[in-house]
């Protein structure tokens, strides 16, 4: 094992280890951590943004001179106008195209991926299979009665009250299948620290970080003890 | 309101229909095709040019904070130094901008959201804490779920899997059918009211 | 602490898995990767055994493949890492060109406009490749333009809803690296065939790992999984159990009381 491999053991241990800290409390190490992840991330987006620029936008902008492109890096650059406070008018038309084309593209989508696709492709309820006809039926009532929660220009009352009733509960179910999966991507991020923590040169900083956080735990109580005293009855 | 100040509203509107109604036109009637294509590519730039915009404005406040002292500069100075630290050496020495990414950037990114799965945890204590029907419905459910992911839960009793999957796919699916609709009818009216003017968010407020 | 549990392989995963052999010999598959840094524990070592899957494909069968990614940079660095680093010296791009068999198209920021324009005009999103090359100089490029020229459409991370979006109803095949915690939205996609296979989550990825051969992290994280979930279903049970416990007994108090 080389130096460069037990700094970088180290390094990587000593990372997370300042980062989990703040399960324990908010500390100058988190801080520091917190500031480091902040100024690194935007570095790499930097770059990667100044990358996709030159590749995707100025290379071909300077081979070929396409119209379409032409315009969209003139409007582009007038997004910088945002920096100068007094100039910064034409930056909103450069953010109002960018939302403008997204929307659009979204609701194309929307309503032939999203409501066409998905209500058309609903099981049959009629076919050979009794099993599949109950489940197809099971399947539309919770989407219905799910519709029927989110409709808000009715009062739920009369009728209306206990389809809804129906469906919040169909969403409850729901929510409860996305939290029980939830949890396997979640602990999946921890797991994949734990090993850096436990193995290699990483386990001494472990060490140091329970021995750090024990010594804390003691004069935080040597201190609450003494407060106390000084109280008096 | 300045009439320049109107002017400028008024392109601003304009930016955000014209692109927008242009790539609904072409798409429904087969029109101008070839163009929207290109239209539509356009945030492929524009996403560039604005995360050059973020970094400066990050830069930006960042330095100001250091300028003036305020409470905690030393952290924003170290934020400054790390930006200039790891853009600095994608140019200069791109393995160290590798390095760099692979054991601070990535490591820290699995970290912070390694929190989640602590919190998770605490939120499964504190959030069945309110009994009620609905919540206990979540619960059941949650519990058979989990045991359909996990592999232990076949070990534990073959019932497991075999019913987290049914939820899961059966009333969970039907009810996420209804969830997605839903959410599609929202964005469309969404992007309808902006058309006609009475949503204003996207351009800041510019109203 | 390693249990040796069992891994069940679900018709979820082979479904994927038979997807991707169901490709016609030559066929161009479009993948997109969407993942974070932060996701690739989750799902990287899933990704890395499709990776190696489809190059052998290639290597076999003269599958041209082609990469991109549409919402974060991560994933195109992922994508570009795990090429030069698991995919190259393992042998897999033995016989293989990149430019004729696999190209890297990069980061096409935009999200659900890039996706819309991979399947419509590929020239109109993506002029150049991820190393500057003018898309027109790529010889795989040449028939490849349109979802028309594409056998299968894929992509890896954490949402589904906008690929559904975009990528339904235009006649291809669509799989999904799916992170566990939208699984429960992949449903309504997959009832009719809108979504052809999913992986969800880190246990999918280990099934597929069983399927292929190529073992990685999830496979060896799956028991670390089941202990955590165990501890989430106590963590939900006791204090419910407790709580039942004590309305009942204070109930029977109550009663012995008013006796």
């Amino acid at each position: 094992m080389t130096e460069f491999t037990v700094f970088t053991d180290l390094l990587v241990a000593a990372l997370i280890v300042m980062a989990w800290s703040l399960v324990y409390r908010e500390s100058a190490a988190y801080r520091l951590v917190e500031h480091i992840a902040l100024g690194t991330f935007f570095g790499f987006m930097l770059y990667a943004g100044l990358n996709t620029l030159y590749t995707k936008t100025i290379i071909p902008l300077f081979e070929t001179w396409p119209i379409d492109l032409v315009i969209v890096t003139a409007i582009g650059i007038l997004m910088w106008t945002r920096v100068v406070p007094k100039v910064q008018w034409p930056s909103r038309i450069a953010i109002a195209v960018l939302a403008g084309v997204s929307m659009a593209v979204a609701v194309t989508g929307a309503v032939s991926g999203q409501i066409i696709q998905l209500i058309t492709a609903m099981g049959s309820w009629t076919g050979p299979n009794l099993k599949a006809n109950l489940e197809s039926i099971i399947s539309a009532v919770a989407t219905f009665t799910t519709v029927l929660f989110f409709t808000y220009t009715r009062e739920h009352k009369g009728v209306l009250f206990p389809i809804s009733r129906i469906g919040r509960y169909f969403m409850m179910i729901g929510f409860g299948a996305i939290m029980g999966t939830f949890l396997m991507a979640n602990v999946s991020f921890s797991i994949g620290q734990i090993p850096k923590l436990v193995t290699g040169y990483g386990r001494y900083v472990s060490i140091v970080a329970v021995i750090v956080i024990a010594v804390d735990l003691l004069l935080n109580k040597r201190r609450a003890k003494e407060k106390a005293q000084h109280a008096g009855p | 309101m300045s009439a320049s100040a109107k002017t400028w509203r008024t392109l601003t509107v304009l930016a955000f229909i014209l692109p927008g109604l242009f790539i609904l036109f072409a798409r429904y009637t087969g029109i101008g095709q070839f163009m929207a294509a290109r239209v539509v590519g356009w945030p492929v730039t524009l996403a560039t040019f604005a995360i050059v915009l973020g970094v400066v404005t990050f830069v930006r406040t960042h330095s100001t904070l250091v300028i003036k002292r305020e409470k905690y500069w030393p952290y924003n100075l170290v934020a400054l130094l790390s930006f200039l630290l790891t853009f600095g050496m994608a140019f200069a020495y791109k393995p160290v901008y590798d390095y760099i990414l692979t054991n601070v950037v990535q490591t820290l990114q699995i970290a912070f959201m390694g929190f989640i799965g602590f919190y998770n945890l605490t939120f499964f204590f504190h959030g069945t804490r309110r009994r009620t029907p609905e919540v206990g419905v979540l619960m059941v459910v949650s519990i058979f779920v989990m045991l359909w992911m996990a592999p232990i839960g076949e070990i534990i009793s073959p019932i497991f899997p075999i019913v987290g999957q049914w939820l899961n796919d059966i009333p969970s699916g039907g009810a996420m059918r209804g969830f997605l609709i839903c959410v599609a009818v929202g964005m469309i009216l969404q992007y309808v009211r902006s058309v006609l003017g009475y949503e204003r968010a996207w351009s800041g407020g510019a109203a | 602490m390693p249990l040796g549990l069992p891994l069940k392989v679900t018709p979820l995963a082979q479904n994927f898995y038979k997807t991707i052999e169901a490709i016609p010999d030559g066929g161009a598959v479009l993948w997109v990767n969407d993942q974070g840094f932060a996701t690739w524990v989750e799902l990287g070592s899933g990704e890395i055994a499709l990776y190696k899957h489809l190059f052998s494909l290639a290597q076999k069968r003269g599958l041209r493949l082609v990469f991109a990614t549409t919402s974060s940079a991560d994933g195109t660095v992922l994508t570009d890492r795990t090429i030069r680093e698991e995919i190259i010296p393992g042998g897999f791009t033995k016989g293989l060109k990149y430019g004729e068999n696999w190209v890297q198209l990069g980061w096409l920021p935009g999200w659900e406009t890039s996706l819309r324009g991979l399947v419509t005009d590929v020239r109109a999103i993506a002029r150049t490749d991820y190393f500057g090359t003018p898309i027109d100089q790529i010889p795989m490029m040449k028939n490849i333009n349109s979802v028309k020229d594409l056998s299968l459409l894929g992509n890896s991370g954490y949402y589904v809803d906008e690929y559904g979006r975009q990528w339904t109803g235009l006649g291809k095949p669509w799989i999904d690296l799916l992170s566990a915690t939208t699984v429960a939205m992949a449903k309504p996609w997959i009832e009719k065939g809108l979504l052809t296979a999913y992986l969800n989550g880190q246990r999918g990825c280990a099934e597929y790992e069983a399927i292929t051969g190529y073992r990685g992290f999830a496979t060896a994280a799956m028991d670390a999984q089941s202990l955590a979930h165990v501890l989430g279903i106590l963590i939900l049970l006791v204090p419910s159990t407790l709580y039942l416990v004590k309305l009942v007994t204070g109930r029977k108090s109550a009663n012995g009381d008013k006796k």
